[in-house]
Formats: structure tokens, C-alpha cells, sequence
């Protein structure tokens, strides 16, 4: 059902970021990757809050689903900051020129991949699952410390090749449109992928 | 365009085995612990 719903909004969102959306003046065709790069960066912060807020559950009530809930999400979290990485990438060398321009937001985010990269090894280090879950959740409470900062606060007391258009209101309402779609869209395919990860994960323990 | 479509289409396709295959080990691990 929902990634029939996550259809819904994907498939319309594509059809027009890819053919109604009205073509950059400064950058040109290329900038249509925005439309899958920015709901990528934005689905990659969105898992790193789940799996906060699970961690801190799992904390609380020691119940194994938020454990599960917790890895899950860290792990998808980090395959979509992957993605988005890339996408930025190919977005960078087609605009200005290299694919690595040590912007903030360039690096900040390999900073945060490399933080969920020490998540995951940190759970697989640890045999005792009750003893995994308690560390790896302390672990993510706080590693998401660092997320605000690095994502937020840090691209934006920098310099950054980054325009920080959709923070300003100033991104026009046909562009806007499509990336609403898009987020809208792809945040409901992570629930799906998320529901059957930890699924998954619960069936194999 | 081509880089876009490019992009678009691995990215779209990349999810679809994700999701595909994540499907398969859930079915097989259902059925497995059935059994």
C-alpha cells in the first residue's frame, strides 16, 4: 500500500521535474538532478532522526523493534547519503567543473556517512544483542548530536558553492513543486523499505 | 539531459532491486521459520 502511495507521488513528480519544470537559465538541463539529489540528502537526515528517536526508545522501553528500527534507518539513512553524494557529484562536475570542490556540504556529509559508518561496525562488533542494542543506541543519541550541525548550521557559516535557495523561500514555485513531489514520494518509499528491513531483522533473530 | 535521465534511471532502478530483494529474504525467511 505504501509504496503504491510512494508511486502516486514518484511517478506524476518525475514527468514533470524531467518535462514540465522549466529549465534553468544559468546551469540548463543539468540542474533537473536537483530534483533526485535534494529529496536523497533530505531522506538521509530523515533516517538519522529515526534511528535517533528509536535509539532513545529502545533506551526506555527495551523493546527489540526499536532496536531494529534504530540499525535499519541508520543503515538506509547511509546507503541515501551515499546516493546523494554521487548524484551531487555528477551535479558538481557537470557545473562547476569537479566533482570535489571541498564545499561544506560536501564535506559534512562524508563526516556524517563516516559517523554511520562507526554505527554499523560498532553493531557488528558486538555479539551479545541485549549488549549491542544498549551500546549502538547510545551511540546514535549521540551521533545524531553532530547531524544539526553538520547538515545545518555548519554549510551555512561557511562560504558554499551550495545556493540555500529552498531555506529562503526564494526557489520558484514550479521547481518547488517538484521537489515537494519528490520528498513527498521518496519519504514514503523509505517507510516501505524501512518496514521491510526491520522486518526482516526480526524474522532472523 | 542525458546525464539527468542517466541519474534518474539508475537511481529509480537501483531502489526497485533494493526493494526486490529485500522482499526475497523476507519471504524466504518467513517461510523458513514456518517450516
Amino acid at each position: 500500500m505504501i509504496l503504491v502511495l510512494s508511486g502516486v507521488f514518484i511517478i506524476p513528480s518525475i514527468y514533470y521535474c524531467l518535462l514540465i519544470a522549466p529549465v534553468e537559465s544559468k546551469i540548463g538541463e543539468f540542474y533537473r538532478i536537483i530534483y533526485f539529489h535534494i529529496p536523497a540528502a533530505w531522506l538521509c537526515v530523515v533516517a538519522f532522526l529515526v534511528s535517533f528517536v528509536a535509539s532513545i526508545l529502545f533506551l526506555s522501553k527495551s523493546k527489540q523493534i526499536y532496536d531494529a528500527i534504530a540499525a535499519k534507518s541508520a543503515e538506509i539513512g547511509l546507503l541515501f547519503a551515499l546516493l546523494a553524494t554521487i548524484m551531487g557529484s555528477i551535479f558538481a562536475s557537470l557545473t562547476w567543473g569537479s566533482p570535489w570542490n571541498w564545499d561544506p556540504r560536501e564535506v559534512s556529509i562524508v563526516v556524517l556517512m563516516m559517523i554511520y559508518v562507526a554505527y554499523i561496525v560498532l553493531r557488528s562488533s558486538i555479539q551479545n544483542s541485549d549488549r549491542r542494542g544498549k551500546v549502538s543506541a547510545g551511540y546514535s543519541i549521540i551521533a545524531f548530536m553532530a547531524v544539526p550541525f553538520l547538515v545545518f548550521i555548519m554549510p551555512r557559516i561557511t562560504p558554499s558553492l551550495h545556493p540555500e535557495n529552498i531555506g529562503s523561500g526564494t526557489l520558484p514555485l514550479t521547481m518547488l513543486l517538484g521537489v515537494l513531489g519528490m520528498v513527498v514520494g521518496f519519504t514514503l518509499l523509505f517507510i516501505q523499505i524501512l518496514k521491510t528491513a526491520v522486518k526482516i531483522d526480526l524474522e532472523g533473530r | 539531459m542525458i546525464p539527468v535521465l542517466v541519474v534518474s534511471s539508475v537511481l529509480f532502478l537501483g531502489i526497485a532491486i533494493y526493494l526486490f530483494i529485500l522482499d526475497f529474504r523476507l519471504k524466504r525467511l518467513e517461510r523458513k521459520n514456518y517450516e
